[in-house]
């Protein structure tokens, strides 16, 4: 936890993001997908905070919102105190020195015409660090660290592995020293064999680097092991936090109940208590009223439809959006 | 009863001009009536063999090297083109991991639906078909059924469309479903849901079902027995609780040692697999794990294990299990 003065290495507050659909020649606008609605965090340095949900919860959109990829809709983030949402063009490219991304699919991310010194050189040489000898030597220290050959530099990405390309990744986001990363579904295309190789990686040079991390990811049991508290996203809403022991041991929201009971447990004889849910997430372009849960979940009562819950402090950094969660 | 036997089962791929063996004496048996997983990483061959036993391996790059595939007895890669047609689909259907690529996009489900029925059976009455459609759609947990066969596949969401696809599968009464990762598109809720409907058709219907996957928590879930491959070979094949209680073969303890679980405390040290898979262009001559195995000895770089008998109904291919086990 930060002191009880000072900011915390990344604040967000009520961030908010809506994309509005646009229909006819003209393109007007005729309505809004609520991809993020009024979503609020905090991190400490060196913490990781997973955020975690089913596809269209909105988990990515916050992880490129809060780097200003898309422009937020409302909503504040404060980096060391700062507001990213107000910051001009210089300031936000000083930002990304200590603000990086890594994507699903490296392949997206890294230029297939350009060989891998080149891509991790490159950060080195937008802010315009070190001279061509010391950037070489760098690459090289940056490809040991994350478990690659210096050799690798002068190949190309499509010589290598999903995993590989993933340290390759992890080694360009690592190079400006950045304080926080955000992971969005880093390890979600990887084998389980490799996925666990870049688990401990991260984990490694978290703790070397004091860095901070947001780790989104649908896995929840991936995200349990690598996040020290853990947000539960709903339809563009954070619907629980609490840290990830708790989490697992006593969820407090009944999605995040339904969430983890339908995880399939490597163990033949694990206790099934499963709650399934019935019917499919309902569209963010017209979310439901009051609790957007209600239309799934199995303790709605009338008020559920109407009244939306607030977001409530439950002690120990977590919370909770349930009108009804003490009585569950 | 034996509904199925995998037989040595060689599969190659001409890739330009050289002739990869893909799986590589592959084999195993399905009971009638069981659910049997086959899991793996990519490119293990798990979804090449399912592709062999239908019949629908790529032409003309990929064949059937060696082996046989039996369907109650009867040898289905030689089998004439018009017989397998009548089993494919009709005894033996298949289900994939997305539903897009194998419904047609401009075709209403009703119409796609009723395709399965006029396919096998030419003649059958229009009114009993439509009845038979809407029953199959009720039985996959698909609300306002008579709505939906007038919709695209793309006025659906995953899930659903998975089910249309497992009802399309359905219509024939199989006695075998192969599943090809059919979940793993799917948020795990939803991935719930089929997988209980799977389950509860199976009890009504007694299909055997091979369920291909690459999570072991789905197999742990599911089968009665599963198969596990490692680079186009069979590491390992064993009733599920002897499976995950006492894997044999190194593979399989590392790949069960190796996933976060939910019980773990947060933020330690994960088990892994050293290094990665050997590319199907290297693969060594020996066992083809030798080079990520702990245990590893020249032996195992020279000669490729056999598949032996470790304990009743536990089948295993490693030089070193039994030294290992100890």
């Amino acid at each position: 936890m930060s002191d009880v003065y000072g900011e915390p290495l990344l604040r967000v507050d009520g961030l908010t993001k809506h994309f509005p659909i646009r229909a006819g020649i003209l393109l007007r606008t005729v309505g809004q997908v609520h991809a993020v609605d009024e979503v609020s965090f905090q991190l400490d340095p060196g913490e990781t905070l997973g955020l975690v949900g089913e596809s269209g919860c909105g988990k990515s959109t916050v992880g490129k919102t809060l780097l200003r990829l898309y422009e937020p809709t409302a909503g504040g983030v404060f980096f060391e105190g700062r507001d990213i949402t107000t910051m001009g063009r210089s300031e936000l490219r000083a930002l990304r020195r200590d603000i990086q991304i890594i994507l699903q699919d490296p392949s997206e991310s890294l230029n297939a015409r350009h060989t891998v010194g080149k891509i991790i050189e490159e950060p080195f040489v937008i802010h315009r660090l070190g001279t061509a000898d010391e950037r070489r030597r760098w690459v090289g220290e940056l490809l040991e660290r994350v478990g690659l050959s210096p050799a690798a530099a002068s190949r190309f990405p499509h010589e290598f592995s999903g995993g590989q390309r993933q340290r390759i990744g992890i080694a360009r986001a690592i190079a400006l020293r950045p304080k926080l990363i955000v992971c969005d579904e880093a390890v979600s295309a990887l084998d389980v064999s490799i996925q666990s190789q870049i688990i401990n990686l991260l984990l490694d040079l978290q703790r070397e680097m004091n860095l901070a991390l947001i780790f989104i990811a649908h896995d929840l049991a991936v995200v349990k092991h690598v996040s020290d508290r853990i947000a539960v996203m709903y339809l563009g809403e954070v619907v629980e936090t609490a840290t990830a022991k708790d989490i697992y041991a006593a969820p407090r929201h009944p999605y995040t109940q339904a969430l983890i009971s339908a995880i399939p447990m490597p163990d033949p004889t694990a206790d099934r208590d499963r709650i399934v849910l019935v019917g499919d997430v309902p569209s963010p372009i017209d979310p439901p009223s009051g609790c957007r849960f209600h239309t799934r979940c199995r303790y709605a009562r009338e008020d559920c439809r109407q009244r939306k819950p607030e977001v409530e402090s439950v002690g120990n950094g977590a919370s909770v959006a349930c009108h009804y969660w003490r009585g569950l | 009863m034996s509904i199925l036997e995998i037989d040595e089962l060689s599969v190659a791929f001409d890739t330009e001009g050289e002739i990869v063996t893909v799986v590589d004496r592959v084999s195993f048996d399905l009971e009638a009536g069981e659910t049997l997983g086959v899991v793996g990483e990519s490119g293990c061959g798990k979804s090449v063999t399912a592709l062999s036993i239908m019949g629908l391996l790529p032409k003309p790059a990929g064949r059937i090297q060696g082996g046989d595939i039996r369907f109650k007895g009867e040898s289905l890669p030689s089998l004439a083109p018009e017989r397998m047609r009548d089993i494919r689909g009709n005894r033996i259907a298949m289900i994939f991991q997305e539903p897009m690529t194998a419904l047609n996009p401009v075709q209403r489900i009703g119409r796609q639906l009723a395709e399965t029925y006029l396919l096998h059976q030419p003649d059958l009455d229009a009114d009993l078909i439509h009845r038979r459609c809407l029953g199959l759609l009720d039985q996959v947990g698909i609300p306002a059924p008579e709505q939906r066969l007038t919709e695209y596949p793309h006025q659906l969401s995953g899930g659903m469309r998975q089910r249309v696809m497992i009802a399309m599968a359905l219509a024939s009464k199989p006695d075998i479903l192969i599943a090809d990762e059919p979940t793993t598109a799917l948020d795990v809720t939803i991935q719930a849901q089929i997988l209980e409907l799977l389950r509860d058709l199976q009890r009504e219907t007694g299909m055997a079902i091979i369920f291909i996957t690459h999570d072991l928590g789905v197999i742990a879930e599911l089968c009665s027995r599963a198969v596990v491959m490692y680079a186009g070979r069979m590491a390992e094949q064993a009733p599920i609780r002897p499976l995950f209680a006492g894997p044999l073969h190194p593979y399989t303890r590392g790949l069960l040692a190796s996933i976060p679980r939910l019980e773990d405390e947060p933020k330690t040290v994960l088990t892994t697999i050293p290094g990665v898979v050997p590319g199907i262009d290297e693969l060594p001559s020996g066992c083809r794990f030798a080079n990520r195995c702990p245990h590893v000895k020249d032996l195992c770089n020279r000669e490729a294990p056999e598949l032996v008998v470790g304990e009743p109904g536990h089948r295993v291919a490693c030089h070193r299990w039994r030294e290992i086990d100890a």
